[in-house]
């Protein structure tokens, strides 16, 4: 291998990866590093094992130091592995970290081609001279450093929120949490008890709460909306908007002397509609903050005029009917989102007689009632004639596991759980009740969960029976429900008769999470949660820089799972806010002002939101906001007068790539003239 | 069904996709949750189970389905209801197509049709209705197509055109 570098051109290093037998099982990567020897600029090159590896790393700075390049061209798997790995091996070796380029033979060439070994291995040289050509026209570039905000606004109040709020502040970093409603606490308040150990689920969350008001660092904003996000991965300008309460937070105590006068009301959200509550009202006693909240739209001052019956009894003069939203402006460093799910509504799209037949209830309604604070006290009653069921069924896979266009084809993950907990819950509170499960199939595969389920099963008046319920009829007189199903291990048609009916209804997106994914620019997968980079490795992650996801505004998922995925977001959150600076990759678009014509196309086309038209002497010009920008050449491709250039992505270094694709050119190179220049 | 034990001997492993090519929806992805079954109205007078039946669809147990497709109403409702979005009545449908592909037509249906070309039903009115229209003065058969010849020649042109007396076998008795 002579040296081929030529006075003052430029002195190019080519490493082939075996990748075991990735691609040395297809490619013949040692022809490939011969053939690259004879590309012009080309001074050495070299085939590796597993190049990636620390043996393959010193070889490639050994090369650098001893061959003089200023440039190299890794032909391995794809740069999402390892381009990080690679540039920081060029910038070990003295090299700008720009100047190390990557050809994919792995997922482009022997992986599509296994079997056809000789035009794999045409193919791979063809790829490394395009490679080759490309990084003759590399330049250095250098990244970018900006400073960041440490603080970090976190969006919902349910335990997922909760739990990343106090683990970002125990870590010293500030909180903004904005929740919705009138109080933390998210579905988790809502429920009795939580599987498989059976602890209290108030009694378990109530302590967290309580420390999120007594957290210095974090503060707390219920009964707020985040209503624009602007910015970037480090500093983020978030638009808050805190909605008027008509109570002053500052004032109240939480003395309820308000709510005890109050003569307007209306059916509870918080127990699913079942109980009522008052116009000024707290939504559970253990709310946090324990600050009344006045619903306009029930109170009879808003409707009236009149009334005004609670400004005249708190003790603290804490009623205000003048309030008006108000507008909060922070700017945080990164972003959790927490929105949570909302329980599927089964009446939408007619199952099984919910809201037609009084007897048939959901799950989280039972769960109201049989909570001891709940509507009914604790007591379990059917909304038909205020009885104690003795027959309850429940039915599975209410608005989940469904491939009909109008549902939600995902397992809801935590209704098989759930529903094993009310019939133990039931039973304890009624010793002669007996409980049928309709179920396609029991997922109990968390921690506890066989073994919760084994319990289950082993108690008298717990039966199993493994059919989806065809139809439901309703006794006119008794208002009993009688549920026809094929008992599908039996291959009978089997018709009984209950008291009660019990839908195990699963999870949708909670609402506005459409609106809140394009207002933070990230993307949601296809049964509506918000999208994780990566399922395994980047699960809390998202596209966009600095704002994660967690709990069930990702997908469904049970408590245990919800905290694990807070803490991680927060430790991700954290650890970002924790180097002090975000790095801004180099390769972003740039203006030639001169050319720009102002037209706005890059502007409206930019899914990122990077260029915005400014007024300059010379007109209106696009600017590109950098730390905005992703590099995906949207705006480059599209500029009519080709005033948008992405840097590592130049018109120049593209074109020499694709020139050197060409077979008459490629020829060329062969023959040592080259296409370059 | 037949066997207490099955050995593989029986299975198809072709059936599931020449059910597919028949026009059949793809049974591998049924739940077994028996929704088809509670709402089937064969199901719930025969010892027939729609979900059942495609539990050996997805077994590839052909053989035994050359007596059973039949009788299938195909009301659909099995597809109403179908979490899984799968249609057996569609399924049935196609595995009807193989047995008359693989099998030629069952006799009943070929001498019910025959009844058709015949007299324009599929079912003639039994001894009793006939003495019964007698003693009222009425025709031997109901004065709907066998009044009409002409109709009748035309139904057996549509099967002669199309093909379907040639299926049926009905051809060769002329």
């Amino acid at each position: 291998m002579g040296d081929r570098g030529g006075a003052g051109g430029p002195r190019i290093g080519v490493f082939v990866c075996h990748c075991g037998s990735n691609i040395g099982g297809t490619v013949d990567c040692p022809a490939v590093a011969e053939y690259a020897t004879t590309l012009e600029n080309v001074v050495v090159a070299r085939a590796n094992i597993y190049t990636c590896s620390t043996v393959g790393q010193e070889e490639i700075k050994k090369q650098i130091r001893e061959h003089g390049l200023d440039r190299i061209v890794v032909a391995s798997c794809t740069p999402r592995l390892h381009e990080a790995t690679f540039k920081r091996v060029g910038e070990e070796a003295g090299l700008n970290p720009y100047m190390v380029h990557m050809v994919n033979l792995r997922e482009q060439c022997s992986w599509v081609h296994q079997g056809d070994k000789e035009r794999a291995t045409e193919k791979a040289k063809e790829l490394v001279r395009m490679g080759v050509a490309r990084a003759r026209m590399l330049e250095p570039l250098t990244a970018q450093e900006l400073g960041v905000e440490r603080r970090v606004l976190v969006i919902g109040g349910g335990i997922a929120g909760i739990q990343a709020s106090l683990d970002l502040a125990a870590q010293g970093l500030e909180v903004v949490l904005v929740e919705r409603l009138p109080s933390i606490g998210g579905r988790m308040a809502q429920l009795d008890k939580t599987f498989p150990t059976g602890d209290c689920a108030i009694c378990v969350l109530a302590p967290k709460m309580v420390e999120v008001l007594h957290t210095p660092g974090i503060r707390l904003m219920t009964y707020s909306e985040v209503r624009e996000v602007a910015g970037h991965a480090g500093s983020f300008d978030v638009r808050i908007e805190r909605k008027p309460r008509y109570v002053d937070e500052s004032k109240c105590v939480g003395c309820g002397i308000c709510a005890e006068n109050c003569p307007g009301g209306a059916p509870s959200e918080f127990d699913m509609g079942i109980g009522r509550r008052k116009a000024i009202y707290v939504p559970f006693p253990q709310a946090a903050p324990l600050k009344y909240t006045i619903d306009p739209a029930s109170c009879i001052h808003f409707k009236t005029g009149k009334c005004g019956l609670c400004r005249k009894n708190c003790p603290t003069g804490a009623i205000d009917f003048e309030m008006k939203p108000q507008e909060v402006r922070v700017r945080v460093g990164a972003i959790i989102v927490a929105t949570g799910f909302d329980p599927y509504t089964p009446h939408v799209h007619g199952y099984w007689g919910y809201r037609e037949f009084a007897n048939v209830i959901t799950a989280l309604e039972l769960e109201r009632m049989i909570n001891a604070s709940g509507p009914t006290r604790g007591e379990v009653r059917r909304p038909s004639d205020g009885a104690a069921p003795k027959r309850v069924a429940f039915i599975q896979c209410v608005g989940s596991r469904n491939w009909k266009a109008t549902s939600n084809k995902y397992c809801s993950r935590v209704c098989c759980m759930y529903t094993m907990k009310l019939a133990q819950l039931l039973k304890e509170h009624y010793q002669d009740i007996s409980t049928s499960v309709y179920y396609i199939d029991i997922r109990a595969f968390g921690k506890g969960f066989e073994e919760f389920y084994h319990r289950v099963r082993s108690m008298a008046g717990v039966e199993y029976i493994r059919g989806r319920p065809a139809r439901l009829t309703e006794d006119p007189r008794t208002k009993n429900i009688t549920i026809r199903a094929e008992e599908t291990l039996l291959n009978k048609i089997t018709e009984r008769e209950f008291d009660l009916v019990v839908l195990s209804i699963g999870m949708v997106p909670s609402e506005g999470t459409e609106a809140l994914g394009r207002m933070l620019g990230i993307p949601r997968s296809p049964d509506g949660f918000f999208q994780e980079v990566h399922p395994k490795l980047r699960p809390v992650d998202t596209s966009r820089d600095g704002v994660f996801i967690c709990g069930c505004a990702q997908g469904p998922k049970d408590i245990p799972d919800t905290v694990a995925q807070a803490k991680a977001a927060a430790s991700s959150a954290a650890a970002m806010l924790a180097r002090g600076k975000v790095i801004l990759e180099p390769t972003t678009a740039e203006v030639d002002e001169a050319l720009c014509e102002g037209c706005g196309l890059c502007a409206s086309l930019c899914p990122y939101g990077a260029p915005s038209l400014v007024e300059t002497g010379s007109g209106k010009k696009a600017r590109i906001q950098k730390a905005l920008c992703h590099g995906c050449g949207t705006c480059a491709a599209a500029c009519p007068r080709l005033a948008i250039t992405v840097r590592g992505f130049s018109d120049e270094q593209l074109e020499s790539e694709m020139a050197a694709a060409l077979p008459g050119e490629g020829e060329k190179v062969e023959n040592g003239r080259g296409v370059g220049g | 069904m037949e066997d207490s034990v099955l050995t593989g001997q029986e299975h198809d492993p072709d059936f599931v996709s020449q059910i597919i090519r028949y026009g059949g929806h793809d049974v591998q992805t049924c739940l077994q949750c028996g929704n088809c079954t509670g709402v089937c109205p064969v199901s719930l007078k025969t010892p027939y189970k729609t979900r059942n039946l495609i539990k050996l669809c997805q077994y590839g147990y052909k053989k035994i389905f050359f007596s059973i497709p039949w009788i299938c109403a195909g009301c659909h409702r099995c597809y109403e209801h179908c979490p899984a979005d799968i249609d057996p009545a569609e399924v049935f449908v196609a595995i009807r197509h193989i047995q008359v592909r693989e099998r030629g037509v069952p006799r009943w249906i070929r001498d019910n049709v025959g009844l058709i070309l015949r007299n324009g039903f599929g079912a003639v009115p039994s001894d009793d209705i006939r003495r019964y229209r007698e003693r009222q003065g009425l025709e031997p058969l109901p004065n709907t197509l066998p009044g009409y010849r002409t109709a009748l020649e035309e139904l057996a042109t549509i099967f002669r055109r199309t093909g379907f007396d040639r299926i049926l076998g009905l051809e060769e008795k002329k």
